[in-house]
């Protein structure tokens, strides 16, 4: 060191050389500067860390060369506070060196105050420019292994390979502060693809997925690990890089980047990448070696995972193999069920048969014990006989049948049960040695066949007869049923269907039998007859073919009653309705339909129906006759009760001749009234049979003498002679009603006589017809036909000069309120019965009674009775008047 | 007001008396009878009496055949006729109807009211 370097290294005024000495040898930066920051002092540390001489420095502002701008405000701030307390300070700063470095320098700052001179500060420092950065250095390595510890322990703690990737990218990123971090997986052809990638897409573009093609990769990554180094480019622009490399990179807007192979055992197997972007950027080796191990980290995950991945695929193969080892093993313990299924059921099946032969068996036992036992217990007779026709089995039905004891009978011929007349129709009934080639014949149809008991009596009984071969032996068997109840049966049966058929062969009644398609099975002749039909014409006709299409039902739905006797077994019973006959003619019938059950099944209907014409017409004249009654009857009621209202209205106190008039009117009117209800009685009395004629022998003279003088005093009033010829004979009559029988005649006559005029009563024994068929009534008519025509009778004659009556009433005269002109009722106090009670009487003794008349001349009624043939032509005539 | 005659044409001469007096007595009108359905009509002709009252139960002409008669006859068409009859059943009544007559008065009748029956079918003022 030089004088002048000591010299110029002069830090305070007076200062001694000595201290200049020290201070310049002192390995301390010592620095002395005035109040106003003027540098006085500065040793040669100074010098030498600064690059500049002192005399460069001297009297220059401490801030104006070495401070940094950013740093020049806090240290004049310092200054001035320094120089106010005066107390000793310590502070970092940096200098900037000549050379333009920079360098840390820690500073203690002390104030020396002498005596009467301005103050000064000194400050002493020290360069930790190095020693801080070894400090940064190794911080960084700090937080390099704790990166690489923290992705250690995340690749040993975890098989997701890309969970692993992302976040070792996003903080590789984060740690180097750059701008991109990505892996890039290589192929085999070295073409690459972004696996994974960590940038602010803010910022710059995201690669991810993007296909790396390089036709530099190949020549770069293509050889052996060892051959394959990191690489740190500062400046892509001035690397030197190949123009194809460049664009790439220039596409992904990098412009500083380093890569670090990840190699998978002897192999590249991609590349770990940062990317700077936003400039040109240095790469510390530290960083370089910091990719390096993350690499290899890398590289153990990434096998890991693929080793997981193999391991899964195992894996999974494996299971797939246990499943289908699983379903082989269903398959075969499925065949194995199946089969030992199969072998049960063969196995229950055998057992099965093995029961049912057994119980084949034992039926077969039960069934020969049976056998035997029907064969001994039966009512047919079953006899066996050898080929020589001797008797070798014979049951105890045959014992009862025949009157054998089995013991006598065996061994006995066949023939000592024949009547000996039969033997030979049996023999040659028999199987003989004709069928000897059959060697077994079954049973033969049954045929009936006479049987001759052990006491010598015959039955009938039907017989079937087998043949069986047993080897060289013959054995005929006969089952013989005694069917002599059965062949009565029949007979019954025939004569009670003949009896059945004859009785609805003569029926009155019609009797139709219908199937259940009402459709006619049987029909009796009655029925054929009143329909107008053959019987034969009928059988399997529709019922509906004899039913008046206007009498159906209307409602379709409505079914007839037949069908419902059909259907619904219901008996429906019409006493009003319409059939027609063949011709298409319509009559009335009532009928009964009733169902034809079967053990309660319909299995027909059957109608049994009659002609009800006849009963109609005889309906309709009762009501004819019962409107005639009833007028009858009201008109003389009218007239009493008119009358007798008039006179106790009194109405007519003052007309005394009316009132008597009325009362003889009700008088007269309540005696008509009173015959009328006497000869309404009697007629319908003898009628219906209930006064019965008390016949006894009575001289027909008496009888005509005593009507005769009943009647006189009316045809004395009447001024008419009764001129009387009685005929003497004994007829067997009811003497009173033949007497009244006179009278009403007589009465007749009188009453439509003229004064002056004679009746006659005259009576003869004679065989004769009446002389018209149209005067007289039909029923005595048809009764005289009946009579032998040399039967002996009376006639008896009633004979007037009146005036007749018209031929139309001539046929009606004799019915009840028939006159010939209704009015003579009225005006000859008649009833309108007089002749129906002569008709009744005279019918009650079995004769006849007419009327011969001629209008204006008179008319003569006449009347027969029978008379014991030896009275007859004993008769004696006389005349009285 | 002039007396209303009246024709009763009955066979049964006690019921033309009964009615006659009945009528001239409680109605005072003038009653004019016959006893059968040709006198009847020829009575109508010749009387104009302002009511008919025919029995139905007639010989030779019954009240049914006469009152046909009576309505196609031009000069006896427009008198009343009322039937006065013991036919009284159901089937009678229908047949009556049938015919058209007017009114039918069943015998036997209260001659005390008859007068009435007449007057209250033909709307006449006693």
């Amino acid at each position: 060191m030089t004088i002048e370097r000591e010299c110029a290294s002069l830090f305070l005024p007076n200062q001694p050389h000595w201290m200049t000495t020290l201070l310049n040898t002192l390995p301390a930066l010592v620095v002395v500067v005035d109040a106003q920051g003027r540098i006085v002092g500065f040793n040669q540390t100074c010098e030498r860390v600064s690059g500049y001489t002192f005399a460069e420095v001297k009297a220059q502002y401490l801030w104006q060369d070495l401070l940094l701008p950013e740093e020049q405000k806090g240290v004049q701030a310092l200054f001035q506070q320094l120089l106010m307390q005066q107390t000793p300070h310590q502070a970092q700063n940096h200098w900037l060196t000549k050379a333009g470095d920079q360098r840390l320098i820690t500073w203690s700052y002390a104030v020396i105050q002498q005596e009467t001179m301005a103050p000064f500060v000194m400050g002493t420092g020290i360069d930790i420019t190095e020693q801080q950065q070894s400090a940064l250095v190794l911080q960084q390595q700090i937080d390099h292994e704790q990166l690489l510890s923290t992705i250690a322990a995340r690749i040993r703690q975890s098989l997701d390979l890309n969970t692993i990737l992302n976040t070792t990218v996003a903080e590789i990123r984060q740690l180097l502060q750059t701008d991109r971090v990505l892996i890039l997986h290589l192929e085999q052809n070295c073409n690459g693809v972004v696996l994974v990638e960590s940038v602010d897409t803010d910022q710059w573009p995201s690669i991810l997925g993007t296909k790396v093609h390089d036709p530099c990769f190949p020549r770069i990554y293509g050889g052996p690990p060892a051959q394959i180094p990191a690489s740190a480019i500062d400046n892509v622009y001035r690397a030197n890089l190949t123009p194809c490399h460049l664009e790439l990179l220039i596409q992904f807007q990098v412009q500083a980047y380093l890569v670090v192979p990840i190699f998978q055992e002897d192999r590249i197997w991609g590349l770990l990448m940062a990317h700077h972007c936003c400039g040109p950027r240095h790469w510390e080796t530290l960083e370089t070696k910091l990719l390096s191990r993350l690499a290899t980290q890398l590289a153990i995950a990434i096998q890991q995972a693929e080793l997981y991945c193999q391991l899964q695929r195992e894996l999974t193969e494996r299971e797939q193999v246990e499943v289908v080892l699983q379903e082989s093993k269903h398959d075969l313990e499925q065949r194995v069920t199946e089969r030992t299924a199969a072998l049960r059921l063969a196995n229950q099946q055998l057992r099965s048969e093995l029961h049912t032969r057994q119980l084949a068996e034992t039926a077969l036992q039960r069934s020969q014990q049976r056998f035997s036992g029907i064969l001994e217990i039966a009512d047919d007779a079953i006899i066996s006989v050898d080929a020589s026709q001797t008797i070798t089995l014979f049951n105890q039905g045959a014992e009862k049948m025949f009157g054998y004891p089995r013991q006598e009978i065996l061994g006995q011929p066949l023939d000592l049960l024949l009547p000996p007349e039969f033997l030979h129709r049996h023999r040659h009934q028999m199987p003989t040695d004709n069928h000897a080639r059959f060697p077994s014949q079954p049973m033969s149809e049954r045929r009936p066949i006479t049987a001759q008991r052990r006491d010598g009596t015959y039955f009938v009984a039907e017989a079937s007869i087998s043949k069986l071969q047993l080897g060289d032996e013959q054995v005929f068997t006969t089952i013989l049923r005694d069917i002599t109840e059965r062949v009565e049966a029949q007979t019954s049966l025939a004569q009670l269907t003949r009896q059945n058929e004859l009785i609805l062969n003569s029926m009155g009644e019609g009797l139709c039998g219908l199937d259940l398609d009402a459709q006619i099975t049987f029909i009796n002749p009655a029925a054929a007859n009143l329909l107008g039909y053959a019987v034969e014409d009928l059988i399997g006709q529709p019922v509906e073919l004899i039913l008046d299409p206007k009498s159906q039902p209307l409602q379709t739905d409505s079914p007839s009653p037949f069908m419902d006797s059909l259907h619904s077994g219901a008996t429906h019973r019409f006493i009003t309705d319409q059939f027609r006959r063949r011709d298409g003619s319509i009559f009335p019938v009532e009928y009964v339909s009733t169902p034809i059950r079967e053990q309660a099944q319909i299995v027909g209907a059957v109608i049994t129906f009659k002609d009800i014409s006849d009963r109609q017409v005889v309906e309709r004249m009762k009501d004819e006759f019962i409107s005639v009654v009833s007028h009858e009857l009201r008109t003389p009621l009218t007239s009493i009760h008119g009358s007798l209202r008039m006179l106790a209205s009194g109405l007519l106190a003052a007309q005394p001749e009316k009132s008597q008039r009325l009362l003889k009117i009700a008088a007269d009117s309540t005696d008509r009234l009173v015959r009328l209800i006497n000869d309404i009685l009697d007629v319908e009395r003898i009628e219906s049979g209930q006064v019965s004629m008390t016949k006894y022998p009575c001289n027909l003279a008496d009888l005509m003498a005593q009507a005769a003088n009943t009647m006189q005093g009316m045809a004395s009033q009447m001024h008419v002679t009764i001129s009387v010829q009685p005929l003497s004979t004994l007829a067997d009559v009811d003497g009173d009603r033949i007497v009244q029988t006179l009278t009403n005649l007589l009465s007749n006559a009188i009453k439509f006589s003229h004064p002056g005029d004679t009746v006659w009563l005259t009576a003869q024994t004679s065989i004769q017809a009446p002389p018209s068929c149209d005067l007289v009534n039909a029923s005595i008519s048809a009764d005289l036909s009946s009579l032998p025509r040399e039967h002996p009778q009376v006639c008896i004659r009633v004979r007037d000069q009146g005036r007749g009556i018209p031929p139309d009433k001539i046929d009606t005269i004799f019915e009840r309120f028939q006159q010939a002109d209704s009015s003579d009722a009225r005006n000859h106090e008649g009833t309108g019965l007089g002749l129906a009670i002569c008709h009744s009487i005279v019918q009650q003794h079995g004769g006849q009674i007419w009327v011969e008349s001629q209008l204006g001349q008179g008319s003569t009624f006449t009347f027969t009775l029978p008379v014991p043939s030896h009275d007859a032509g004993n008769e004696r005539s006389e005349t009285n008047s | 007001m002039t007396a209303k005659c009246i024709l009763v044409i009955d066979n049964e001469l006690y019921i033309q008396e009964v009615v006659q007096i009945a009528l001239e007595t409680i109605g005072n009108w003038q009653v004019v009878t016959a006893s059968s359905g040709a006198e009847g009509i020829m009575k109508a002709e010749k009387e104009q009496p302002d009511v008919i009252l025919l029995d139905v139960m007639m010989p030779d002409m019954d009240g049914a055949t006469t009152f046909q008669k009576l309505q196609a006859n031009p000069q006896t068409q427009a008198i009343p006729v009322l039937l006065l009859t013991a036919k009284v059943q159901t089937v009678d009544q229908n047949r009556y109807q049938a015919l058209g007559v007017q009114a039918t008065i069943a015998k036997p009748f209260d001659p005390l009211q008859l007068p009435n029956q007449i007057a209250d079918i033909l709307g006449w003022q006693i």
